[in-house]
């Protein structure tokens, strides 16, 4: 009796398609193919677009050895790097010893250290969007930066640990942490996690942490306390030293890793929760699980270069913009975009009133305020046009 | 996977929200193939009994089985794997393509980092000229009008070869073309639909079985004929209501007064 | 890694040349290693550091003062402010690597085994830890003043004097240098007789609410030593924002600007006049202190950071202050 009403006869091509949709991974080859050239066009863009963004950091990694507040002559310096890069003396070294120290010692960490801090934070950036389901993040709504400058100076001011030249950094991180269980226990409800939810406990600790950091240093009969503050706030790349960045880079493999086998999940986290759950996803354990990740990425990050604004908020539209919303695609090439923006951002820093350094914090705010309002703005535009 | 239909059965399913019972003690079998539309005034709690199926409202007492199986036991890819839903829109705060939305429908039948194979495309493709987005397939989501959207919604849930396909409200946005287009669409493919709907001529039309809800209680179950009668109309709709016949089809033609 | 082993070996490279650096110094009296114990950093000097850079100007003067210019391979972060002409002949042999602070690459470049730093902000996560110059074979030491906890007195500086003579084998430089300055202390103090101290407020900017320099500072014991007391003695920290109401109730017949080379991080082109005497204008014009001695009767005075900041020439300042608070004393 079943469909004894259907008055639309099928088309055979309908029947056809119908037939293709019905088939299993089996039966796919015995099925009329059906060509997929808009699919092989876009891979190829994509492709193109890779190799352009990773020659691009390249670049930029290049010019970021270059240039430094002594300046170096650029034959030198590309015979310091083909030298080290290939471990033997290709370019006679006629220069002055300091030279190596200054780029191997100072400017090769230095890049380094930016790349993997900007690479990170877009990559968290990203993700953070898709789980509170608003491109208008960023990494800082959860309150990890200001947990880290908190956790840095109530372990300055009463000296609780003592891990040698490690001491600062993981505090700040432990910081971080310690605001990240707090913020996930404020979110969380019934076992679930809204994003309206954490974005406001993240604002929240964030405004209080501020304020306890403030009274902490306005407070504190230590002199150096306020001096070592400003870097967790403002960021920078200046101290960087190889002996810091096993860890950073550890946090970007592992997390970006982590983020690219749950790409596809991630992708349903921007269809909304109902379309998530109803796609496979089991949604509040999955952005539970993806929050902790990128709050510890951006705790690592935090710690070892202070809070770098604005990356995590705009890189990730940059590459929407070129390569799309799929995280499988848009993941590699936001931590490419990621780390060409910080090291950019590094050397505009250090070259801008050279030989003094701004804050290269400040030169990220610089660039990324006016396109987050761009963006602002632009949303509201077309939110206008579409009610 | 193939499509093949599936048998959905709700066994004393209640929902509650807090102290506020939502869904209260529905049972109802839906054979493989069949078409059931949920009817009932705004509040009887027909959306609240189909987020029951696609794990989005766990039961407070009772269980969802599709073929046999509990839902809320099996893992939420195999829930995806069975059940498609057709949900009345879609947030679109992302800039995603109208096939990165279809493409999402293949997500619980892939591994994770396993990539999409010809397979996975040749069925994407096949979806999208179903429902006539081909030409559309690179168009942002977001652009699209609310018809629109509602075929890509339509093609993403083809696209996860459902047994039993969900559809909550689903001609909404549609005008009445497009409305009779979906629904003998959505009827020609042959798995199990169970289709809230608010216009009771369509449902008359297209379903096989109407199940009337009021206040989250079953009021009536059975044929159109068995279940749109003046009584139940006045009762949980409130409205006087002479009934006929439509010419064309032969189905229960509703006239409120 | 390649790269880290080749830097290894950069490394090794210029501990073998500081080794023979140090074979090839002449016998000093003093005898070597000398341990300083600094700011929670223990540091072992072998030899005396040969290429010392500074990182403020306090610092840069307290070097001088010892006659270490030679053992000095640049200065910086003196911001346009003037050296004291005790040291304008020795600073002039110097290079400067910086009117702010050197950056971690200019202390490579210019080759420093030592580097001091004489405010707290010297070394700091922002621009190079010790941690991290100590691995680029560099030696460190920071005023104490930087990580002092309590108040900061002339002995505290004698002290900074004591411990960077000791790291540069010239302990009786050191003690000819506090044998000096006490001297002229003694001589302030004599001068002054039994001259009641004057309430002095030291004001270090800000209009909305001024920031006031506290109890902690050498620059309020030099307050002290010049016959004024300090009206925010009794709060124990360096700086802090205070209220114009507190400062028109504690009536200060003497105002001492304070002021260093610096705004928003960048040196100015001129201190003395855009930081100072603006600093002086600012109160003239806060009508909340109008009614204030100090302001009616146009006592202000100038204290730059070279000064106020704990070094040599902080007695400068005493001198200066104790004839502007009690000219009498002085016979003018």
């Amino acid at each position: 009796m079943m469909h004894h009403r259907s008055d639309l006869a099928a088309s055979p091509n309908q029947t056809r398609l119908l037939g293709v949709l019905r088939s299993s991974q089996a039966e796919h080859a015995s099925v009329a193919a059906v060509p997929a050239p808009q699919g092989r066009r876009s891979l190829l863009s994509y492709g193109l677009a890779m190799v352009v963004l990773t020659l691009l950091l390249l670049v930029l990694m290049l010019a970021g050895l270059m240039l430094g507040s002594v300046p170096v002559p650029a034959p030198t310096a590309l015979g310091v790097i083909i030298n080290a890069m290939t471990g033997s003396e290709i370019v006679p070294a006629t220069w002055r010893g300091v030279y190596d120290t200054i780029i191997i010692e100072t400017r090769v960490p230095r890049v380094i250290l930016a790349a993997v801090v900007g690479a990170t934070l877009a990559a968290a950036g990203m993700t953070i969007q898709a789980i509170v389901r608003n491109p208008l993040a960023g990494p800082s709504i959860l309150g990890v930066s200001s947990g880290a400058a908190t956790g840095a100076v109530i372990v300055m001011r009463w000296g609780l640990i003592s891990l040698g030249a490690f001491t600062l950094y993981f505090s700040a991180f432990a910081g971080a942490l310690a605001t990240l269980v707090i913020v996930f226990w404020v979110a969380r409800s019934g076992g679930q996690m809204t994003p309206t939810r954490l974005v406001l406990a993240g604002i929240a600790m964030s405004s209080v942490l501020s304020a306890l950091t403030s009274l902490l240093v306005l407070t504190s009969p230590d002199p150096q306390l306020a001096a070592r503050v400003l870097f967790w706030t403002l960021g920078g790349f200046g101290s960087a030293q190889w002996k810091l960045l096993p860890l950073p880079i550890a946090a970007l493999v592992i997390g970006l890793g982590l983020m690219l086998v749950q790409a596809r999940r991630l992708n349903l986290l921007m269809a909304g929760d109902e379309t998530a759950a109803a796609l496979g996803l089991n949604i509040h354990r999955f952005r539970q699980a993806m929050f902790v990740l990128t709050a510890a990425l951006t705790g690592v990050m935090v710690a070892v270069s202070g809070v770098i604004g604005f990356v995590g908020l705009i890189v990730p539209h940059i590459v929407r913009f070129l390569v799309g919303a799929d995280h499988r695609r848009a993941l590699p090439a936001v931590a490419l975009v990621g780390a060409s923006f910080t090291v950019g951002a590094d050397l505009v820093a250090r070259t801008l009133i050279s030989p003094l350094e701004l804050p290269v914090g400040i030169v990220t705010a610089l660039v990324g305020g006016p396109f987050f309002i761009w963006l602002l703005r632009r949303d509201a535009k077309s939110g206008e046009r579409s009610s | 996977m193939s499509i093949e239909p599936g048998s959905l059965s709700f066994d004393k399913v209640s929902f509650a929200v807090g102290e506020r019972l939502l869904v209260r003690d529905i049972s109802l079998d839906v054979a493989p193939g069949e078409m059931i539309g949920l009817l009932g005034p705004n509040g009887a709690g027909k959306s609240s009994l189909l987020r029951t199926i696609y794990r989005t409202n766990r039961p407070s007492s009772g269980t969802v089985l599709v073929n046999g199986k509990n839902v809320w036991q099996q893992s939420a890819s195999w829930a995806a794997r069975h059940v498609g839903a057709v949900l009345q829109d879609m947030p679109a705060d992302f800039p995603l393509t109208v096939r990165d939305v279809v493409a999402m429908g293949r997500s619980a039948h892939k591994k994770l980092l396993e990539a999409d194979n010809d397979h996975d495309r040749a069925l994407i493709e096949a979806a999208l000229e179903l429902l006539q987005l081909s030409p559309l397939q690179a168009r942002l989501f977001r652009t699209l009008s609310g018809g629109e959207r509602q075929r890509v919604l339509v093609a993403r849930a083809l696209v996860q070869q459902p047994a039993v396909l969900v559809l909550d409200e689903p001609t909404n946005h549609l005008d009445i073309h497009h409305q009779l287009q979906l629904l003998r669409f959505v009827q020609s493919l042959g798995i199990t639909v169970i289709a809230a709907l608010h216009d009771l001529n369509l449902a008359a039309m297209f379903c096989d079985r109407l199940c009337l809800l009021n206040h989250g209680r079953m009021e009536a179950l059975g044929t159109p004929e068995a279940v749109l009668t003046t009584d139940n109309l006045a009762r949980v709709f409130r409205v006087e209501a002479t009934l006929t016949r439509n010419p064309r089809t032969n189905s229960v033609w509703v006239m409120p007064a | 890694m390649i790269v880290h082993s080749l830097s290894r070996s950069i490394r090794l490279a210029g501990f073998l040349a500081l080794g023979a650096l140090a074979l090839a110094a002449p016998a000093l009296a003093q005898t070597y290693p000398v341990t300083d114990d600094n700011c929670g950093v223990t540091t072992i000097y072998d030899a005396p550091p040969q290429r010392a850079v500074t990182l403020s100007n306090n610092a840069t003067e307290l070097m001088l003062a010892l006659g270490l210019e030679q053992q000095m391979a640049g200065t910086s972060y003196m911001a346009n402010l003037t050296i004291s002409p005790a040291y304008a002949e020795a600073y002039a042999k110097v290079p400067i690597l910086s009117p702010l602070v050197a950056t971690t690459e200019q202390l490579i470049d210019a080759e420093a085994d030592f580097v001091y730093a004489g405010y707290p902000d010297g070394f700091s996560e922002s621009r190079h830890t010790r941690d991290q110059l100590h691995d680029l074979g560099m030696q460190t030491r920071l005023n104490v003043e930087g990580c002092n906890l309590g108040a900061f007195g002339f002995p505290q500086l004698f002290d900074e004097i004591r411990s960077v003579a000791a790291i540069f084998g010239v302990a009786e430089r050191g003690e000819a240098l506090i044998g000096d300055l006490s001297a002229r202390l003694d001589a302030v103090k004599a001068a002054l007789g039994d001259a009641a101290a004057i309430p002095v407020f030291i004001y270090n900017g800000g209009d909305t609410a001024p920031n006031a320099v506290l109890g902690n500072t050498l620059l309020s014991q030099a307050v002290a030593a010049a016959g004024g007391e300090n009206i925010f003695a009794d709060v124990a920290n360096r700086y802090g924002a205070v209220s114009w109401e507190q400062v028109a109730e504690r009536e200060p017949q003497y105002i001492v600007v304070f002021y260093s080379g610096t705004a928003g991080g960048q040196a100015v082109a001129d201190p003395d006049k855009e930081l100072g005497q603006a600093r002086v204008d600012i109160l003239k014009a806060t009508p909340a202190i109008a009614n204030v001695p100090a302001v009616l009767n146009d006592r202000f005075i100038l204290v730059n950071s070279v000064q106020g900041q704990p070094g040599p020439s902080t007695l400068d300042a005493v001198e200066a202050m104790a004839r502007a608070f009690h000219p009498q004393a002085f016979g003018q």
